[in-house]
């Protein structure tokens, strides 16, 4: 094949030393919330209404609102929720590990008063990895929510790492407006944050681990399998079965991701994916989704382009530095980034046991990549300001290209590493975007690095690595 | 005037046999040698007798089952003050004032102190004895089996009953620890070795070797028989990584047997308290059955509600929960009460409407000064709420609509009380009055 000078199996570490490094776009700048003294604050529920009230659910089983920048609690005593929803009627929907509950303010005294249960058909064993992320609610009221495999419960049924005793563990479901709970797709390991676009198509990701090579964003429809086999046992197929598949069976229900996003230098243990429907009140990235991380402390952006009807897009790093681990991300009517955070049993680079932060943009237009889009010959990749011409040559991008294959392992290294033969690189007229000509293939995760590029006004990026992953090519 | 009863006394002191006729009543105060009060300790009714005290005075600090509260655990080897009989008699004679503790030499006479003490005395548990030997840098191809069988580099006593693998010193270690296990007289209990891995744990009980169950979560869990038992714990570290802790654990019980297992369970205590109004929690609930809902009411008597049967399935005194080990690290351990069980049961005490639960299932629940409970199909609904009345009993209320004409009965786990007006009590069931089919209550106690 053109453009291939050779071939490793092994996995390439050149870029582990960036995710440690501080990514810090110019513009951007966190801002750490204060939180309740004495309380603690592990946010991993997180919702902001229109009127800009913040609704979060603590880690320790609390509701709290910021109003005017005071804390107050709202309710107590839940099970280590990991997801909220502010609802369209003002109740607040928790996503807790043992049901999805509605909370009620039956008063008016700002105090949840009831707790509906909305539904709790699928089952709980105490299992302290059997979190329950979501809920999300579509333009007809249904909701949806998703359901975390165990980690060694006894008994359970495991082919690695994770496991499940039944009862839709490992699934998403949704939930008719009468309560009717409804198993809707399977296969996820950790799917620690769900997210609906603005077209409302559903979203989740899905952490590495056994049966994950690297983390993941999947476009959830129903019926559709991601991959884990041992949610499997609640779609008809017996232990002994699931057991003697060969992973070609299985690889053959499996959907693929739209996005990998590789471990270690983008992300290990990221949150739920945010669109930034700011229009531009966020900078440059408007439509794009941004995504917090756990262990890596960071942010990290992913663009998607649809190639004949297949989800597919970018990832790259945006910010790190955070003081905990990232795993919720909500936008604020006023166009600031909020974060909650959590470091509790899952170590953070931020070091802090949990906190909130958020990421306001100054308008100062900052130089990075804006995104990838493949072409038929290769990519277009974007920047957010016109670049200095004179320092483009056909080493300004270097592009390899691998991928991640589909095994019980507990990660994987990339796989099938090829550095790649840039044919041609130039300019296009608007100035700000490089078309770059390299040989296309699917089923592969194409690796950017930006040298020596500069913009017209000499700044650098502070992210030259980015990632690309092909599903589908523009032409045969 | 001695009030000892002669009977009893006679046993343990001939010394003292002739003067129960109160003669030389000041030989009555002579203090009982430890062997006297370690004999007291075998005598059924001297051991009743000082646990009925026990539990009219000392329970309110030292907690129901003397695992401490605002005053020490007095089930452990660690006694700050001398845990010799005579000793710990000593203590209860002449309080520490200054400490909270009031001089029980004033409130009790002598008799009602030894039986006390021989109370005190029937309900250790944990390590006595206990002792180890460290073996550094061991051939790579020792057998965590052969441990015991090595000539060791240094060893001592653990006069504290913890197991404390830190007094190796090298990066590579085996050791081996020794002692008498007390286990409690009742009940199924384990040894429980957590973050082991099975090639480096070797377990001997009175001289047998152990195969240890799966608890899950990384846990071994090595069955232990009532009673005094000879304990060999053999440890192999075998990399950075290899740490164990060690407990005892029954039914109702999480004992620390080892100086990390002793300082994770103090670093996870997280009380839930209730002040002024009931307080409702879920959480994994050590007993409960998965998704149940806890409720705390102002002066310590708490239930808890399982919404998959919708049943009562705990009820128990004293403080509410301690979160702690549900809410430290990745939250793998269950929430402990800390109080003690009235009982708990699944289903527990389960309202059925012709012989079968009411469908349509949980519904919701309410806060408040009243925590209630809701359940069933729109038109047939029950409601459960509950408030104290009395320190140990709990009076349930049942409000139903739409069933008047089914037959109501409530399902009574064993080894409880259950009194209602509005029924009839028959073979571990209520049956609920006809005319009380839309509202009943019951009190339920020991």
């Amino acid at each position: 094949m053109a453009g291939t000078v050779f071939l490793l199996t092994a996995s390439v570490g050149s870029s582990i030393a960036l995710a440690q490094e501080t990514i810090a776009p110019e513009g951007y700048s966190i801002r750490t919330i204060e939180t309740p003294e004495g309380v603690r604050f592990g946010v991993t529920g997180l919702d902001i209404d229109t009127d800009g009230v913040v609704w979060v659910a603590t880690r320790i089983g609390d509701v709290w609102y910021n109003q005017n920048g005071e804390w107050s609690q709202f309710a107590s005593g839940l099970h280590e929720p990991t997801g909220l929803l502010r609802d369209d009627d003002g109740s607040i929907v928790v996503a807790q590990k043992p049901e999805l509950t509605r909370l009620v303010d039956v008063d008016g005294d700002w105090k949840a008063d009831e707790f509906h249960q909305i539904t709790s058909g699928f089952e709980f064993h105490d299992n302290y990895h059997e979190y329950h992320y979501g809920p999300l609610k579509d333009a007809r009221g249904y909701y949806y929510g998703a359901l975390n495999l165990d980690h060694r419960a006894p008994g359970t049924f495991s082919l690695g790492a994770m496991g499940s005793s039944g009862g839709y563990r490992g699934w998403t479901y949704r939930v008719h407006p009468d309560g009717t709970f409804e198993p809707w797709a399977s296969g996820m390991r950790s799917p620690a944050g769900m997210g609906m676009s603005p077209r409302g198509e559903l979203f989740y990701i899905d952490n590495q681990g056994d049966w994950v090579g690297t983390s993941k964003l999947h476009l959830i429809e129903k019926g559709k399998f991601f991959g884990h086999p041992v949610s499997l046992v609640d779609r008809g197929f017996s232990v002994e079965h699931i057991r003697g598949a060969t992973t070609d069976d299985l690889d053959r229900l499996r959907q693929e991701p739209v996005v990998w996003i590789p471990h270690n230098e983008v992300a290990n243990s990221p949150g739920n994916p945010e669109w930034d429907t700011t229009q531009g009140g966020f900078g440059p990235f408007a439509g794009q989704i941004f995504v917090g991380d756990q262990t890596q402390s960071n942010i990290f952006r992913i663009s998607l382009q649809k190639v004949k009807g297949v989800y597919q897009g970018m990832v790259v790093n945006f910010m790190n530095g955070f003081q905990s681990g990232n795993i919720r991300l909500r936008f604020h009517p006023d166009g600031s980034l909020w974060v909650g955070q959590t470091g509790r049993g899952w170590a953070s680079k931020g070091g802090r046991p949990y906190g909130m932060q958020k990421v306001v943009w100054d308008g100062t237009n900052p130089f990075e990549i804006r995104d990838i889009k493949l072409t038929d010959t290769g990519f277009a990749i974007s920047f957010t300001e016109e670049l200095d011409r004179s320092l483009i040559d056909l080493d300004t991008v270097s592009v390899s290209r691998f991928r991640y294959p589909y095994r019980s392992d507990y990660g994987s290294p990339k796989t099938d590493v090829e550095h790649l033969d840039v044919q041609s690189t130039h300019l296009l007229v608007d100035r700000k975007t490089l078309s770059v000509k390299v040989p296309l293939m699917t089923g592969r995760v194409y690796e950017f690095e930006i040298n020596r590029l500069r913009s017209a006004s000499g700044r650098k990026v502070s992210v030259s690595q980015a990632f690309y992953t092909v599903n589908n090519l523009i032409s045969p | 005037m001695c009030t000892l009863r002669g009977q009893v006394w006679r046993r343990f002191s001939r010394a003292i046999v002739w003067s129960a006729s109160g003669a030389l009543s000041s030989l009555c105060f002579a203090e009982l040698s430890d062997a006297d009060l370690r004999a007291l300790s075998q005598d059924p009714l001297a051991v009743a007798a000082g646990k009925a005290t026990y539990q009219s005075m000392c329970f309110s600090c030292h907690g129901q089952q003397l695992e401490g509260g605002t005053g020490f655990d007095l089930r452990d080897g660690e006694w700050k003050h001398g845990g010799n009989p005579s000793q710990i008699l000593t203590s209860i004679r002449n309080g520490f004032p200054d400490k909270g503790m009031v001089a029980f030499g004033a409130v009790y006479d002598e008799t009602t102190l030894n039986q006390l003490v021989a109370y005190i005395l029937t309900e250790q548990i944990g390590f006595r004895g206990l002792s180890y030997r460290t073996y550094e840098n061991p051939p790579t191809a020792l057998k965590v089996s052969q441990v015991a069988k090595t000539r060791a580099s240094k060893g001592g006593d653990l006069p504290m009953g913890y197991i404390d693998v830190s007094l190796a010193e090298s990066e590579r270690y085996a050791m081996v620890f020794e002692g008498a296990l007390l286990v409690p007289k009742e009940g199924e209990h384990v040894l429980k070795v957590v973050q082991a891995k099975e090639p480096e744990i070797f377990v001997e009980i009175d001289g047998a070797v152990q195969t240890p169950r799966d608890g899950g979560n990384a846990e071994l869990h090595y069955p232990v028989a009532n009673g005094q038992r000879a304990i060999r714990l053999s440890y192999l570290k075998r990399n950075e990584k290899s740490k164990i802790q060690v407990f005892l654990q029954g039914e109702t019980l999480l004992l620390p047997l080892s100086e990390v297992a002793r300082k994770r369970m103090a670093a996870t205590l997280f009380p839930v308290t209730v002040a002024e109004r009931p307080v409702v929690v879920r959480k994994k609930i050590d007993n409960l059955p998965p998704k149940s809902i806890a409720v705390g009411y102002p002066g310590g008597l708490n239930y808890g509600y399982s919404p998959v049967t919708n049943s009562i399935v705990g009820l128990w005194q004293g403080e509410f929960l301690n979160i702690g080990p549900n809410i430290d690290g990745r939250g793998k351990d269950p929430s402990r009460i800390m109080g003690s069980w009235i009982f708990f049961d699944s289903p527990g005490i389960q309202l059925l409407a012709n012989g079968e639960p009411v469908e349509g299932g949980f519904k919701k629940y309410a806060v408040g000064d009243r925590p209630t409970f809701e359940y069933g199909e729109k038109k047939r609904r029950v409601v459960v709420s509950a408030e104290p009345a009395g320190p140990s009993v709990m009076r349930f209320q049942f409000e139903l609509s739409g069933l008047a004409r089914q037959r109501i009965v409530l399902r009574i786990p064993e080894g409880i009380t259950i009194e209602s007006e509005d029924g009839a009590v028959l073979a571990g069931r209520l049956i609920v009055d006809r005319a009380k089919r839309s509202r009943f209550s019951i009190t339920v106690s020991k």
